[in-house]
């Protein structure tokens, strides 16, 4: 096994909150399932509904839209996330954690009557993160070279945010780093992301994230918990109703 | 017209520095304080991508009539007004672009707009109709927000209002009143743009209008920078708050070893005059702070594709 580990970087983040209605308030940090969209990303693994995806069967994904997937996820992320057993971790290196305005003027709709789609945000600045993924070697360097020069643009959960990837390393030991983030199922203190990710037998359930409790970050303030594992399986399987 | 020169490969990032000043303008207020956006301890002003490509599509359009590259009523897709002001809808926009394309209902196509307008497959969007979803990322945008690389002066201004408002019954509804406004006084923005080459192959290879083969990267680039050139230069929008806008400088290249990712913002630590006041304090900034800041990008000569500056921009880098 091997351990990939890079620092991921922004001039501002937007990790919307799955729990929250309107989804304007940034989490400070990814779940799984956003560092997994990232290493898709760089991979070239395209959403099977995004303009990037290759002859998609489009049978199949009005029946996937009719099942409540009208967006499904890379069906080769899945499988990458799978046959690789997905593991991670990441912790938060930045300053003093800050979030600012960012009300913007939209144009995702046009709309005569009520004009402009105003939206109003908050998101994280200056976000900076290390990240590890358990990786066999031989996986970790295809890893490694797609995110020095990744084939779709990468972002920081939100295509307004573009992300840096810088000095990545491929080592041979688990990387010794304190406040890596922690999954807690229940009430947390502190700057909590919900811990999402991608259910790889999606198109069978017809739900294509699970969140389940929250994967805390901790910072300088607010250091770590002791006792739990930093690398966290990054994807799961539920099981299919058949009633 | 701006030419680019032939790019080094057809993958990776390219990037492009765009600088412009605004003089007594108010640029990208924030849609719900109405005030400048800007960085309270070094009073630096920012603006966003959305501002930015807003004037760009503009930019775009009057580049691709005057150049034949496409139609008036297909040129750009996010056009919410026809040239009388009457708002139009998605689908009124799309059936538009069908209208003026000439495109039959039994040829008409989901991805209509995206094939046929130039401001999709560079900037992206989400085509979110029923039975119809698809999602197009963006190729080209920008790194960080784009900012001035000094501290500004920020006016507040008294405004009156010359009548008040009337109700139905002709009552007085709102006073003429009063009201104050951020003016910003001087500053020199810069946005550092990336773009994803192979992301701009995937959403143009199939463009109808503007063909790949013959277009390629170097066809697309040439699109987005005349565009944005055009909107701070030609065709800058004519609103008071708006049109004291004007390009400065805009360089283009594509690394060809690691980079130092340093934001433009960054380089109000560089320079020795924090708070500039006008457009010659902010060529002697530049060109104290810039060669360094484009040597960490690797920016150079030999991996440059694009250098071109407004004739009242003496930047010593771009000679």
């Amino acid at each position: 096994m091997a351990y990939l580990v890079f620092e991921l970087k922004g001039d501002m983040a937007m990790w919307r909150n799955p729990y929250e209605s309107m989804g304007a308030f940034s989490c400070l940090g990814p779940s799984p399932s956003n560092i997994a969209g990232i290493i898709g990303a760089a991979l070239g693994f395209a959403s099977p509904k995004s303009q990037g995806a290759v002859n998609p069967d489009e049978k199949k994904l009005k029946a996937l839209d009719k099942k409540g997937l009208p967006w499904p996820v890379s069906p080769e992320l899945l499988l990458w996330q799978e046959e690789n057993d997905f593991h991670v971790a990441c912790r938060w290196i930045g300053d003093f954690p800050q979030r600012s305005p960012w009300n913007v003027n939209g144009c995702k709709d046009l709309d005569p009557v009520k004009g402009n789609l105003r939206i109003q945000q908050q998101v994280i600045e200056n976000p900076s993160y290390e990240v590890s993924i358990r990786l066999s070697q031989n996986e970790a360097g295809k890893v490694s070279q797609a995110l020095r020069e990744p084939a779709f643009p990468l972002f920081l959960g939100a295509s307004f945010c573009r992300a840096i990837v810088k000095n990545i390393s491929i080592q041979e030991d688990e990387p010794q780093r304190e406040n890596w983030a922690y999954w807690k199922n229940g009430f947390v203190v502190g700057n909590a992301t919900p811990f999402s990710r991608h259910i790889i037998n999606a198109e069978e359930v017809g739900e294509r994230i699970k969140s389940e409790g929250f994967w805390v970050y901790p910072t300088k303030e607010y250091p770590a918990e002791q006792g739990y594992d930093a690398f966290v399986k990054g994807y799961c399987a539920l099981e299919v109703n058949n009633k | 017209m701006i030419k680019l020169n032939s790019l080094n490969k057809e993958t990776g990032n390219a990037y492009i520095l765009f600088g412009h000043e605004a003089i007594q303008a108010r640029p990208n207020l924030d849609p719900y304080t109405s005030t400048l956006r800007m960085n309270d301890e070094t009073m630096q002003v920012y603006t966003s991508d959305v501002h930015i490509k807003h004037h760009v599509r503009r930019g775009i359009k009057a580049y691709a009539l005057e150049n034949k590259l496409s139609q008036p009523g297909s040129a750009i897709f996010y056009e919410k007004e026809d040239e009388y002001g009457n708002a139009r809808d998605f689908a009124t926009r799309i059936s538009l672009i069908r209208e003026t394309q000439e495109i039959s209902k039994k040829d008409q196509d989901k991805k209509d707009a995206l094939h046929h307008c130039l401001d999709l497959p560079l900037f992206g969007y989400v085509h979110a109709v029923k039975n119809e979803n698809f999602n197009v990322t963006n190729a080209i945008n920008t790194l960080f927000r784009p900012v001035t690389f000094h501290s500004c002066e920020i006016k507040s201004l008294g405004r009156n209002n010359a009548f008040p408002t009337l109700g139905k019954e002709g009552e007085v509804k709102e006073s003429a009143g009063s009201a104050t406004v951020d003016s910003l006084e001087y500053g020199f923005f810069l946005s550092l743009w990336e773009i994803n080459l192979n992301m701009l192959k995937i959403n143009a290879q199939d463009h109808k209008v503007f063909k790949w083969d013959d277009a390629q990267s170097k066809g697309w680039l040439e699109v987005f920078i005349n565009g944005l050139w055009k909107a701070y230069t030609t065709d800058r929008f004519p609103s008071f708050t708006q049109r004291s806008q004007f390009a400065q400088f805009v360089l283009g290249w594509q690394p060809s070893s690691d980079v130092s990712y340093e934001n433009p913002s960054d380089l109000f630590d560089k320079v020795s005059k924090k708070q500039i006041k006008n457009h010659s304090e902010a060529i002697s900034g530049l060109n104290e702070a810039l060669p360094a800041f484009l040597e960490g990008w690797d920016c150079s000569k030999s991996t440059q594709f694009v250098s071109h500056t407004a004739k009242n921009c003496n930047l010593d880098i771009l000679g």
